[in-house]
């Protein structure tokens, strides 16, 4: 039976993964761009922001949530240095820090929403109001889906499955996501908390 | 160390070849049908909506009083904007989409760039499987005890809140547009690698057929401006559940709520490229084909391809035309006058080089020909008459009327569909090994083309006239009476395109019977599709072919190999 040469050159596999997480990178920050285009819009109509008698919530959860979500993109950044030397040892401990400190974002911003609605700030609270929970869900959302995909590297750092060339490219990609979420939520942060 | 690919195995049973697929041949066929039964869909929905313009409070027969009972048959007014708000939704995103890119797409990057498969083969599964499930989703809108999404397709709130559309269907059409959305871009990140990552060792970016371009920038766009609607409806989406207030009517101007006008400009910013997004398959592939049957190379090649990118980079800029009629300060609506106008340029180099292709040549007057040659003209009445509604002093008068719904069906529903069905008739034999009737598609061909002028060139004079869209009975309004004849003749027309379909339906049905086997090159092409076997065997190439020259390489008088055209593969003879 006639056999198939079924292979790719790495270095071309590697070119397309950048090529698709770079394009998967661009789509989501159109879709942010666009919430945040929507945001600019929303702010230079009112006269007085926050309007309708509302005040800025608290910057404590906020600003917690920026801490944590920094200091989880610097884990991973280890985490990813660690992958690179192959020392999967302290590679497992990052991942892990970067999940907890990942899980503790959302426990910060599940918070921030109680805070908000103690303080009489509702989604249905006027435009404010809106954009606030509104694009707190959407982030959070997509660090739901950081924190499945992180999930995914798990079982190659701690059973050696994919391989180590394939942990290393995944890595790289995930990583992409991971700051890319950090990055939208220090712009969510000073636009809509700080100033 | 080499890594593996694509390594999947032929699609023999039942499940892998119908629902988990990772084939692009197969999953081609998957968006070919899909978009067919969705065509289907929308054009019985497009037949309802004529009966009721030209025959006001008439019950529809046959099946009117099937459909609507509580009205003895006749389409209500609820029914009425449910009906045009789904059949442009439809026709646009679960018709023309899958047919054009997701079906064509799939089928002929792999094949035309010399590759084995698509990069990501899971990935183009799942982007189908978002396409079927989001279909679904829309069409179980319908099926909602309020009924379908009735805000039309361009979703403007207020008429797209619970204020307008009360009910889920207008929500299921938000998350079925979301969930279409993410199918795109799926298929756009496949697209858009394959292309860079897997053309065969030889092929430059122009040595690839104008096909393959076409798909390429399509997929920019839609990686770049799909996931703006997408923010849009879930904006949306956010408003109709939750009750948040981002698009609520009329609070901009007192304080504190939302602004109805900012879903435009973001429906708008997706919407015009969108336009492109449909189209540059389109293009591509008539390029393709009036090069091939008018035995020359494509006039220009180099130059189409540039224009194809430049129309590309302006689509992203001109939006703005689309709501002149909202207040827009002077100075904006200038600036996008002059921008819609500057796409003027690049599309008028395109649209010559097609005619320079045809320009002493030896055509062919095959099917896909024909189709190619209807694209040139109804592209070209859809091109002028935008000229019309790209400007401000003729577009607050044309806006919102029929004129421009006759515009918009040339250049995006009969430029489309036409090509789409050029395409279907010329590489039908690489997906199914059998040719398909000539005398048959010739006859769809005129019984379509004949009426279809009929129907957006009627159109368009009914909104010249002053005729407004989506209105139940604009007969109301005394002016609009004198146009009850016309509307009886363009639904007349309507019906006749309708019945027109069965001849392709008895094309297939008569090539699924009886069939003639398709040799390897049918149609005497050069592309590396056509280097392989009829149907397209697993894996495509028994090696990756090497390119040696360009897609178009035909009616060189130096061949001395008996052929009029050379293949990809061969060392190109100069002339």
């Amino acid at each position: 039976m006639e056999t198939i040469d079924l292979t790719i050159d790495p270095k071309k596999r590697k070119i397309a993964g950048e090529v698709a997480s770079t394009v998967a990178m661009v789509s989501f920050a159109m879709l942010f761009g666009t919430l945040f285009m929507g945001y600019a819009v929303f702010r230079a109509q009112q006269v007085v922001w926050p309007p309708m008698g509302l005040s800025l919530p608290p910057l404590f959860y906020p600003t917690q949530s920026t801490i944590v979500i920094g200091i989880s993109s610097l884990f991973y950044e280890g985490f990813r240095h660690f992958v690179e030397r192959d020392d999967l040892g302290k590679a497992k401990i990052c991942l892990v820090a970067t999940l907890a400190f990942g899980l503790a974002f959302i426990f910060c911003q599940v918070k921030l929403w109680e805070v908000l609605e103690l303080s009489g700030v509702y989604h249905y609270s006027g435009i404010f109001g809106s954009v606030v929970f509104g694009y707190t869900w959407i982030h959070t959302a997509h660090v739901v889906l950081g924190i499945s995909s992180l999930l995914y590297l798990v079982l190659p750092t701690f059973f050696g499955v994919l391989g180590s060339a394939n942990l290393k490219s995944s890595a790289g990609h995930i990583g992409k996501f991971w700051h890319f979420l950090g990055i939208v939520w220090l712009i969510v942060y000073l636009m809509i908390f700080l100033f | 160390m080499k890594v593996l690919v694509h390594a999947h195995d032929a699609p023999n049973t039942f499940l892998s070849k119908y629902i988990i697929s990772y084939d692009h041949k197969v999953i081609a066929k998957q968006f070919l049908w899909l978009g067919m039964v969705f065509l289907a869909i929308g054009g019985l929905m497009a037949m309802l909506i004529r009966w009721t313009l030209a025959n006001p409070g008439v019950p529809m027969p046959f099946f009117g009083h099937l459909l609507f009972p509580n009205s003895g048959g006749v389409v209500p007014p609820d029914s009425y904007a449910m009906l045009f708000t789904e059949h442009g939704t439809i026709m646009i995103f679960w018709a023309i989409t899958p047919i054009l890119i997701g079906a064509f797409g799939n089928l002929l990057i792999p094949l035309q760039i010399g590759a084995r498969d698509m990069i990501f083969p899971t990935l183009n599964m799942l982007s189908f499987h978002f396409t079927f499930v989001s279909g679904v989703i829309m069409l179980l809108a319908l099926c909602t005890p309020l009924g379908g999404a009735a805000g039309g397709w361009t979703a403007y709130p207020t008429l797209s809140l619970n204020l307008g559309s009360p009910g889920a269907g207008q929500t299921l059409w938000a998350i079925a547009i979301f969930l279409f959305g993410i199918s795109s871009t799926m298929g756009a990140i496949n697209y858009i690698t394959t292309v860079i990552c897997l053309r065969a060792p030889g092929m430059g970016y122009f040595d690839m057929p104008l096909a393959v371009w076409g798909l390429l920038l399509t997929a920019i766009l839609n990686a770049i401006f799909v996931p703006v609607l997408g923010a849009g409806g879930l904006l949306l989406v956010f408003d109709r559940v939750f009750e948040t207030q981002y698009f609520l009517a009329g609070a901009a101007a007192t304080s504190g709520t939302g602004d109805p006008i900012l879903f435009q400009h973001v429906f708008w910013i997706f919407g015009h490229p969108e336009v492109y997004i449909l189209i540059l398959p389109a293009w591509g592939i008539v390029s393709d084909l009036l090069s091939f049957f008018s035995r020359k190379p494509a006039f220009g090649y180099k130059a189409t391809a540039l224009s194809m990118c430049a129309i590309t980079v302006l689509s992203t800029l001109v939006y703005g035309h689309h709501m002149f009629t909202t207040q827009m300060s002077p100075l904006l609506t200038q600036s996008f006058m002059t921008l819609t106008m500057t796409i003027s340029i690049p599309s008028a180099i395109f649209f010559a080089n097609w005619l320079g292709t045809l320009y002493k040549g030896s055509i062919r007057f095959t099917s896909p020909m024909l189709f190619s040659l209807g694209v040139v003209f109804v592209f070209g009445l859809g091109g002028l008459t935008g000229l019309y509604l790209g400007t401000t002093t003729t577009d607050f008068y044309l806006h919102d009327t029929y004129f421009v719904v006759g515009h918009f069906h040339y250049t995006m529903a009969a430029s489309v569909f036409l090509a789409g069905f050029g395409a279907i008739y010329f590489w039908w034999p690489k997906m199914y090994g059998t040719m398909l009737n000539e005398r048959l598609a010739k006859a769809h061909f005129w019984a379509t083309i004949l009426p279809l002028n009929g129907v957006f060139m009627g159109m368009m004079m009914m909104g010249y006239a002053g005729m407004h869209r989506r209105l139940y009975n604009p007969f109301i309004y005394d002016f609009l009476k004198k146009l009850i004849p016309m509307n009886n003749f363009v639904t007349t027309c309507a019906i006749l395109m309708g019945f027109a379909q069965i001849f392709f339906i008895t094309n297939l049905i008569w090539t699924y019977f009886k069939g003639e086997q398709a040799s390897d090159n049918p149609w005497e092409v050069g592309t590396l599709e056509w280097t392989t076997p009829s149907p397209v065997p697993h894996y495509n190439f028994k090696s990756i072919p090497i390119v040696k020259c360009g897609p178009h390489e035909l009616g060189n008088p130096k061949l001395t190999t008996g052929r009029d055209f050379q293949y990809q593969t061969e060392e190109l003879v100069e002339v």
